[in-house]
């Protein structure tokens, strides 16, 4: 017990811990809409991108979290608009967005020998995180949670019936670029704990699980941020004792919860009777 | 007693009587690629609480007609006015129900829930549904037969219920005007039964129909409009003598 409760003894721990729990809060909420809504792809191209803005902030003196995200949120917003002027598929427009963009960071990582642990920045290193970063995140972590909170009702019905919504005077696309630039803010943020590499991880896979596990939204948003504060706890601990990094460990242990929740819905699954769809449920008014 | 749907007041508006419900005038609409337009010249005009159909083989148009009546279309050429006005001044007066393959099943919402959505025309922008609008989709899915599914995931409805679920959410939309696609396809015959019904009941009450579809003789109806490729076919023309299986 004692050796459970020594890593948060430490001031830098505690500062992790925070981090992270936020970080996991917000993936774990907006990453329900980035699976339901396919857009697992551009969370993954939008962590990447980041990449060439935090080369300039560096370059620049200017704050790494700013320039990573200015970036994410141009890439996220590029991309939205790419496909939406249907010139190419919106895969191929992210496949040609997302490389180009992360060659080009390297590159100017290379050249420039800005960095001198590239290691960190693709992977993370929450450890290392500072009373700057932790304020960022949180401020971060309520302006999504507020957003989502008062678009609920919009982001809902524009992620399953886009049609209904425009028809009914609630244009998909506003909706489509709110969650977009979101999600960019959601994987900067990220980038401090688990890495560019490894962040969408973060973000997909809790929901995947979730997704799994529930047919209800909220149910499913609380649950992923559930496997993802998870991920966080046992990651941060392994980090800690074996000293394995903590991004890998964070996301290691979330793909993991994601094989458990695949064995649960699979028994679910299993012993659920072939019923039919007109088998009675009651009801009672509910929204 | 009624259910509470049918005592929903319908949206205030100060249309003028003289103005049809829908007037689509000289409409052209062009798919971005498509060789050909997709409506080419079309002009229909549905009287207020009529129940019209528009007929055609797939590809006809009958669908593009419906879309671009509600605004999903940008038109070429035309207008189209919905009791005098263009279609956002009319929104909420306008029901449309699109085809059952248009829209993600799988996504976790409940059959209420769903059918509550058709409130968020009268809702707009931030405001939450209330009470009383669960109430209401509550309502609509006991007169359409489906009250019993309504915790149920959306995704684990059977077709004809499917299709009893969308005129549910038009129900609660208490619009003046329901554009429906394909309403008949992919649904059980009970299902078939109480969807005309309702339809039927909408009728009396002063509701307009248009209807795109395959079956005239589905139910009784006031006027018919037979499409081909992008085109509406005169009554006269030999070329409606030989599609005579679609324009009845």
């Amino acid at each position: 017990m004692v050796r459970l409760v020594e890593p948060l003894q430490s001031g830098f721990m505690q500062s992790a811990f925070a981090a992270s729990l936020m970080i996991a809060l917000i993936c774990g909420v907006l990453g329900v809409y980035v699976v339901l809504r396919r857009m697992a792809f551009i969370g993954d191209a939008v962590s990447h991108t980041a990449l060439p803005g935090l080369v300039v902030a560096y370059l620049n003196g200017w704050n790494l979290f700013g320039g990573a995200a200015i970036a994410g949120v141009a890439t996220a917003l590029g991309i939205g608009w790419i496909s939406r002027r249907g010139l190419i598929r919106e895969d191929t427009a992210i496949g040609i967005v997302y490389t180009g963009l992360f060659a080009l960071g390297v590159a100017m990582i290379s050249v420039t020998k800005s960095f001198r642990d590239i290691t960190a920045l693709l992977f993370g290193n929450v450890l290392a995180v500072t009373t700057r970063d932790l304020v960022t995140i949180a401020i971060v972590a309520i302006v999504i949670c507020a957003v989502l909170a008062l678009l609920h009702k919009e982001l809902e019905l524009t992620s399953f019936d886009p049609i209904h919504a425009q028809v009914a005077g609630l244009n998909p696309d506003i909706t489509r670029y709110v969650l977009l630039v979101l999600l960019a803010l959601a994987v900067v943020a990220g980038i401090q704990a688990v890495g560019v590499v490894l962040v969408s991880g973060l973000l997909i896979t809790p929901a995947a699980a979730a997704s799994l596990l529930t047919t209800r939204l909220v149910r499913m948003m609380l649950l992923a941020v559930a496997v993802a504060f998870v991920s966080v706890f046992v990651g941060l601990y392994t980090s800690y004792f074996f000293n394995v990094s903590s991004g890998a460990a964070i996301v290691l242990t979330s793909s993991l919860c994601f094989l458990v929740a695949a064995a649960v819905r699979a028994t679910m699954v299993s012993r659920t009777p072939r019923s039919s769809t007109v088998s009675i449920v009651t009801s009672s008014p509910r929204l | 007693m009624k259910p509470a749907v049918w005592e929903i007041p319908s949206p205030t508006d100060s249309r003028p009587t003289a103005d049809p419900a829908i007037a689509v005038c000289d409409v052209r609409v062009h798919y971005d690629g498509a060789a050909v337009p997709a409506l080419d010249g079309v002009s229909i005009e549905v009287p207020i609480g009529s129940r019209v159909a528009l007929l055609g083989a797939n590809g006809a148009g009958k669908s593009t007609v419906l879309k671009a009546i509600v605004g999903l279309l940008p038109l070429q050429t035309g207008t189209i006015q919905v009791f005098g006005a263009p279609f956002p001044a009319r929104r909420r007066q306008v029901a449309y129900l699109a085809q059952q393959s248009e829209l993600d099943w799988r996504f976790p919402i409940t059959v209420q829930r769903f059918v509550a959505t058709g409130r968020y025309v009268h809702l707009g922008w931030l405001r939450r549904p209330g009470k009383q609008d669960g109430e209401l989709a509550l309502a609509a899915l006991e007169r359409l037969g489906v009250a019993t599914l309504a915790q149920r995931q959306i995704g684990q409805l059977s077709g004809g219920q499917r299709q009893r679920v969308l005129l549910a959410r038009a129900l609660v939309q208490s619009a003046e005007v329901v554009l429906l696609d394909e309403p008949f396809t992919a649904v059980d015959v009970e299902s078939r039964e109480i969807l005309i019904d309702v339809l039927e009941e909408l009728h009396l009450q002063g509701t307009t129909l248009l209807i795109a579809t395959h079956e005239t003789e589905a139910m009784a109806l006031d006027q018919t409009v037979c499409l081909h490729g992008g085109r509406i076919l005169s009554p006269d023309t030999r070329e409606r003598e030989r599609l005579a299986g679609w324009c009845g």
